[in-house]
């Protein structure tokens, strides 16, 4: 063989070599994710085209609500695919890239995110867009909803994590090389401690007229998504102690009203009706504790049925949804302590 | 734009790209104008600086071709400029606050004015060099360059532009008129380097620094062997920091189809203070020999002189590192180590006979290499205290003559690693122990070179061990060069 063939092939064989262990020793290096969302390496463990609603958002999302309860009192297989502090420009991505894996009748989008500045904290855009697959959705979030300074480290993982090469346990080889194992919580994230609520009180926040029209822009667009692939875009506000100011939230009814195709729930104005227990069901003022979130989420079951929303998807696995209520019941038994 | 950043290894590729694609006429005013820009990327208003500096030694560099009557002045208004620059951005502070500790010691309370001015990156490696160019041009060893962007690229040349080598106009002038075809062969060349300089910056260096750093901030924190042991850190920190950006330049200039010098040459494998001047930063030392040292009489002269040489040339070359007591007592300290062999080795060879062991000995080569690594570890205290009054602490500490914290009772600190990374950097040094040893005999680059499946596992293990190891991204703090403040 001539050297330059022999030369052009060992530079192929390191060029793989070097891609494969950048691949592997991100994999490996990267935090393994148990909670608080946005994790898809579980996801993608799903059954294709299994989900009969995605819901989307952001920690009022992941929290508020328990898809094995909407499954025994509905039959629907829900999946909460949502993100600390998420952003509406996120929460788009995550919906494209959930048309890759599922066809769902409905997508529900926790919108409180409306309010968010343009990026969310550092921590929370590695958490958001740092467990994404690695396509043009993952680079399509990065470019467009995270700040320039986090690009290097979101399209290359090694950046942000080579350091833990110190403190990798068995967990990081076996779920770096071989993946995640379904999450039996789908999604939801358990809290068992509660902070009692006195009173209902209206959200303080600053935001730019520029931050909100980028975030309604992102609902436009998640709502043509949703269309493109018949599926039923609702937005909604998870019931939770805190509202909106008044004007604000006729703002933002009247645009929502203006998004083709685009239906708006306000459960925060229907929280009286879910027998939540201001003293013990609230983790905080946002976000229920496993006690709330359950009630909450037989009030999103009865909502999805009366909304015309059934299972729909032939989806021949009761008995995993099934381990799911029992793992969920499992969990309340032990205090939340069980690792999925 | 560090070496070891994101920006350089997009620039780099760029640049080679659109050399090899131009035409040969626009290849020069390529470099020349990526050189400024890789220059402008730290300050821009400082490239002017440059140009000013380069204008000068150009325009005196003719003078002295054209006018041979009058080369003396024209040398001399090159170097009065260039080293009067020089002086204003580096040495003026000192120079004042020497002048107002003289004259407060002299009961003369006065206060010499100080300047607010940032030290231009790479000012001491750049005005030797134009200054060595102009030196050459006086002694007739070189013509003057007519052409100005090509004298101006000469002094800008980006792989060595901020921390050398500081390259001989013998040597690099004549090649920025050859004509470079793209080839392989200079594509792995540079490679190699190039890679093994980015190894020991970002996972010795880096990661040295760490300790050095910790210790050398507040060394009355620490207990004696923590002390040595920072102090043996820093001694291979900037070496791998040094010797990591002359790697990496020679292997960016090299895939250029550019030969810079070698600066540096197993240093650490010296048998003696002398020898190890010989293979460390070979560039600015050859330079002070040439046309410093040689013009002083070197060692043609009576042995009082001849020491009195060597103290001249380290104290200048202390200085020329930093406008600081503890880098001109680094300088001297150096010297007197010559002066001290050069006047005792009739003795030590009496008493070598007497032992009869031979030059070639290994125990007597080992002794050698210890007796000089502990001698320049000495210096490297000065080097790297952050005051005279830390040096001779940590000298006096290190030498049982004042107590330590430690053995006061008082809790001793950690020094900034964890004992994994302790034990990474720890193999690390040691392959780079090998490598520079093996590298006494063989010319390991042109052998590793000449093969293919073990250059690429070389490729790939270096690759690995920065992409884990390094010292980059998040949590990290990837250290400037250290040569950059010079």
């Amino acid at each position: 063989m001539k050297k330059s063939k022999k030369e052009f092939i060992a530079l192929i064989v390191f060029l793989i070599a070097l891609i494969s262990f950048i691949v592997c020793a991100s994999s490996i290096t990267m935090p393994k994710r148990y909670e608080l969302g946005a994790n898809w390496g579980a996801f993608t463990e799903e059954e294709s085209n299994s989900m009969d609603v995605v819901f989307f958002g952001s920690s009022m999302a992941y929290c508020n609500v328990v898809p094995a309860v909407i499954w025994e009192d509905s039959g629907l297989s829900t999946y909460v695919m949502a993100g600390p502090e998420q952003t509406l420009g996120i929460t788009y991505y995550y919906v494209k890239e959930m048309f890759r894996h599922q066809s769902p009748s409905a997508v529900m989008v926790e919108i409180s995110g409306i309010i968010y500045g343009r990026y969310p904290s550092d921590g929370s855009i590695k958490a958001n867009i740092g467990y994404m697959p690695y396509n043009s959705n993952r680079f399509g979030a990065t470019i467009n909803a995270a700040p320039k300074s986090e690009w290097l480290g979101l399209f290359f993982p090694l950046y942000n994590y080579h350091d833990r090469w110190t403190k990798l346990t068995d967990d990081d080889y076996q779920i770096g090389l071989e993946g995640y194992d379904i999450d039996l919580l789908a999604g939801y994230h358990f809290l068992s401690d509660s902070l009692a609520q006195t009173e209902m009180r209206e959200r303080s926040f600053e935001q730019t007229e520029e931050d909100y029209q980028n975030n309604l822009s992102y609902l436009v667009k998640i709502a043509q998504l949703c269309q493109e692939h018949n599926c039923r875009p609702i937005f909604y506000l998870s019931a939770s102690y805190a509202y909106f100011p008044e004007s604000y939230l006729e703002r933002l009814q009247n645009d929502l009203a203006q998004i083709e195709g685009a239906e708006f729930i306000d459960f925060i104005a229907q929280i009286d009706e879910m027998n939540i227990d201001a003293e013990h069901d609230f983790y905080d003022i946002l976000h229920f504790n496993y006690r709330g979130a359950e009630k909450f989420s037989h009030f999103l079951a009865q909502t999805l049925t009366e909304i015309g929303i059934t299972a729909q998807q032939p989806y021949d696995k009761p008995q995993l949804w099934q381990e799911r209520l029992d793992y969920y019941h499992s969990l309340i038994a032990d205090g939340g302590t069980k690792k999925n | 734009m560090n070496f070891n950043s994101l920006q350089y290894y997009l620039f780099l590729p760029a640049v080679i790209l659109l050399y090899y694609i131009l035409p040969v006429k626009l290849r020069n005013p390529l470099l020349l104008i990526a050189s400024y820009f890789f220059y402008m990327c730290w300050q821009p208003t400082y490239a002017l600086l440059m140009l000013t500096s380069t204008a000068i030694t150009y325009f005196c560099s003719r003078c002295i071709a054209q006018y041979p009557g009058r080369k003396k002045l024209w040398l001399a208004s090159s170097l009065v400029l260039n080293l009067a620059i020089l002086f204003f951005f580096k040495y003026f502070n000192f120079a004042a606050s020497l002048i107002t500790d003289i004259l407060n010691a002299a009961n003369l309370q006065v206060t010499a004015p100080s300047l607010d001015v940032l030290l231009p990156v790479g000012i001491s490696f750049y005005t030797f060099q134009a200054l060595g160019y102009t030196i050459d041009v006086y002694r007739g060893d070189i013509a003057a360059e007519k052409s100005f962007p090509t004298y101006a690229l000469f002094v800008s040349f980006f792989p060595q532009l901020v921390a050398g080598p500081i390259e001989r106009s013998r040597n690099l002038l004549p090649q920025f008129r050859e004509v470079h075809r793209f080839s392989w062969e200079n594509i792995k060349a540079g490679l190699l380097p190039f890679f093994w300089g980015l190894f020991k910056k970002s996972v010795i260096a880096d990661e040295l620094a760490v300790i050095v750093n910790t210790v050398y901030a507040a060394p009355e924190n620490f207990l004696p062997y923590q002390l040595v042991a920072a102090t043996i850190a820093f001694a291979f920190q900037i070496y791998c920091d040094f010797s990591a950006y002359s790697d990496i330049a020679r292997g960016s200039a090299i895939m250029l189809g550019f030969r810079l010098m070698r600066n540096f040459n197993s240093p650490y494998f010296a048998t003696s203070v002398q020898d190890f001047w010989r293979r460390w930063h070979i560039s600015l030392s050859t330079w002070f020999r040439d046309y410093l040292y040689f013009p002083l009489g070197g060692s043609r002269c009576s042995k009082a002189r001849h020491c009195l040489n060597l103290l001249i040339v380290f104290a200048v070359s202390g200085l020329w590192h930093g406008a600081a007591l503890t880098f001109v007592i680094w300088g001297l300290l150096n010297g007197l180590y010559q002066v001290i062999s050069l006047l005792t080795a009739p003795a030590r060879k009496k008493i070598q006979q007497a032992l009869h062991v031979q030059d070639g000995n290994p125990l007597l080569t080992i002794f050698r290499y210890a007796i000089t690594f502990a001698l320049i570890c000495i210096a490297w205290v000065f080097f790297r205290a952050e005051s005279l009054g830390d040096a001779t602490y940590i000298l006096n500490v290190v030498a049982g003559l004042i107590p330590s914290a430690g053995d006061l009772g008082q809790a001793h600190l950690s020094m900034g690693l964890d004992a994994a990374n302790k034990i990474m950097v720890i193999v690390a040094m040691l392959v780079l122990l090998a490598v520079d040893y093996l590298g006494l005999r063989h010319n390991l680059a042109e052998k590793i070179n000449n093969t293919i499946i073990p250059r690429y596992v070389i490729y790939f293990l270096l690759l690995a061990a920065i992409f884990i190891f390094g010292s980059y991204g998040v949590g990290y703090d990837p250290q400037d060069f250290v040569y950059f403040q010079f």
